[in-house]
């Protein structure tokens, strides 16, 4: 069944169908959230109150066609939310001070250890991701969230463009422009493929 | 890169994101363009290393129940433009209030007595008014001037408790004032007594210092002294 049917479906009274939407896309859109934010917990609860908000708000979708847009453009419109609230709120979290100091060189260590067994292989894929968050993270926001949203969720430049409210081509700079600069991030931190030591 | 082709053309042919037409032109102007090839050759490996982040379970199980519809999110359609019945019956309830709330405002009644203010609000004009204008044949309408001479009256008054409220403010912080003075100045006595108190205490330690440095003193004296005398005391050693 279809995004669309089962809109039309929940839109009728069946809340089942709207499980089944959630179900659909909560992997995909946690891990948006994740890589755009950086802390497990705290995605979790964008993850909630973004289905929470689209549960309230579907009947105000006017082009089905186009819901998987319209979440991401909720998604990160409750990221955009914290992120300004946090800053308010001023607090660093631990990443945060990491990022300035010499977490990053502590992550390239822990990267070049040998992960055989079944707990370290689970600490190496979370170093892999600690450190792929934190090169992200040193990006613009605008050139983040293109990243994220085409190499991760693997969405077109149109639909990019779409969720962003920009236009094609300036999805494309951001990209272009992200790229390269993680380029020299990576190869700042002196990372290669042997020391990801992963099958790619 | 240091050639003419576009960045978002190259990250376009990268991603084959591109009209046909782009592409084949791209397709071959990387034919002859090794800038452009490194430059993909380096996209490529970027995102290889991005690709090692593995997507992760969320855990959160989210599954929605059926709430109960609210009066308000039954009155508040998400404020869509166009006809329904639900927009109908929002604004004739609106209409009505408004209604209600002109009527109770024209029916506002305020009088001050016998040192008491008292306030009507109804619909209606209040029925002991219906039925003074009822029964009473003789009740005319005020004239202007009347109107005019009781506003000066009641101005009159406002101005009169306003003076006698700030006349009884001020003499209320004049006492508090002289209250205050009062307590500072026996602070201060308290303290200029506990001052000379100490003063006494530090003089009459310091003086016995003095003395008994002055006795100590004394006696080494009287033992230099005696020291000084004492060879001459025996002239034959």
């Amino acid at each position: 069944m279809t995004d669309t049917e089962l809109i039309k479906k929940f839109l009728s009274g069946d809340v089942n169908a709207f499980n089944t939407l959630v179900w659909r896309w909560e992997k995909s859109v946690y891990n948006f959230i994740l890589r755009y934010m950086g802390d497990r917990e705290e995605s979790q609860d964008i993850c909630q109150k973004t289905f929470i908000r689209v549960y309230r708000k579907l009947n105000l979708l006017r082009d089905t066609e186009k819901f998987s847009t319209w979440l991401y453009q909720i998604a990160i419109n409750i990221c955009r939310d914290e992120i300004k609230s946090r800053s308010r709120r001023k607090t660093y979290s631990l990443d945060h001070l990491q990022e300035n100091g010499n977490g990053v060189q502590s992550g390239l260590l822990n990267l070049t250890t040998d992960s055989k067994s079944e707990p370290e292989e689970q600490a190496h894929k979370r170093d892999v991701s600690d450190l792929m968050g934190r090169a992200l993270r040193t990006l613009p926001e605008e050139q983040r969230v293109v990243i994220i949203m085409k190499e991760y969720q693997g969405l077109k430049f149109t639909e990019i463009a779409d969720i962003l409210e920009t236009s094609v081509n300036t999805a494309k700079s951001r990209m272009y422009y992200g790229i390269a600069a993680l380029r020299k991030i990576f190869k700042r931190w002196e990372i290669s493929k042997e020391s990801l030591r992963y099958e790619m | 890169m240091k050639c003419e082709l576009s960045k978002e053309k190259l990250i376009g042919y990268f991603y084959q994101d591109l009209p046909d037409e782009e592409f084949k032109g791209v397709k071959l102007h990387l034919k002859k363009c090794d800038a452009c090839k490194m430059e993909l050759t380096e996209f490529s490996k970027t995102t290889d290393f991005l690709k090692t982040w593995p997507d992760e379970d969320p855990g959160l199980n989210l599954k929605f129940i059926r709430e109960k519809a609210s009066l308000w999110s039954w009155l508040n359609p998400g404020w869509s433009i166009g006809f329904s019945w639900r927009g109908v019956a929002v604004g004739f309830a609106g209409g009505l209030a408004l209604v209600l709330l002109i009527l109770s405002v024209l029916n506002f009644e305020a009088s001050y007595s016998g040192g008491e203010f008292n306030v009507k609000l109804s619909l209606l004009p209040s029925s002991d008014k219906q039925a003074e204008i009822a029964e009473d044949p003789l009740a005319v309408p005020i004239t202007k001037r009347e109107f005019d001479s009781f506003r000066e009256d009641s101005y009159r008054l406002i101005q009169d408790m306003a003076r006698e409220s700030r006349t009884r403010n001020r003499n209320e912080y004049r006492t508090a004032f002289r209250e205050f003075a009062q307590d500072i100045d026996y602070q201060r006595r308290q303290d200029l007594s506990w001052v000379g108190k100490g003063f006494e205490v530090v003089h009459s330690a310091h003086d016995d210092k003095i003395r008994r440095t002055n006795l100590v003193l004394q006696q080494l004296i009287q033992t230099a002294n005696f020291q000084r005398v004492r060879p001459n005391s025996d002239p034959n050693k």
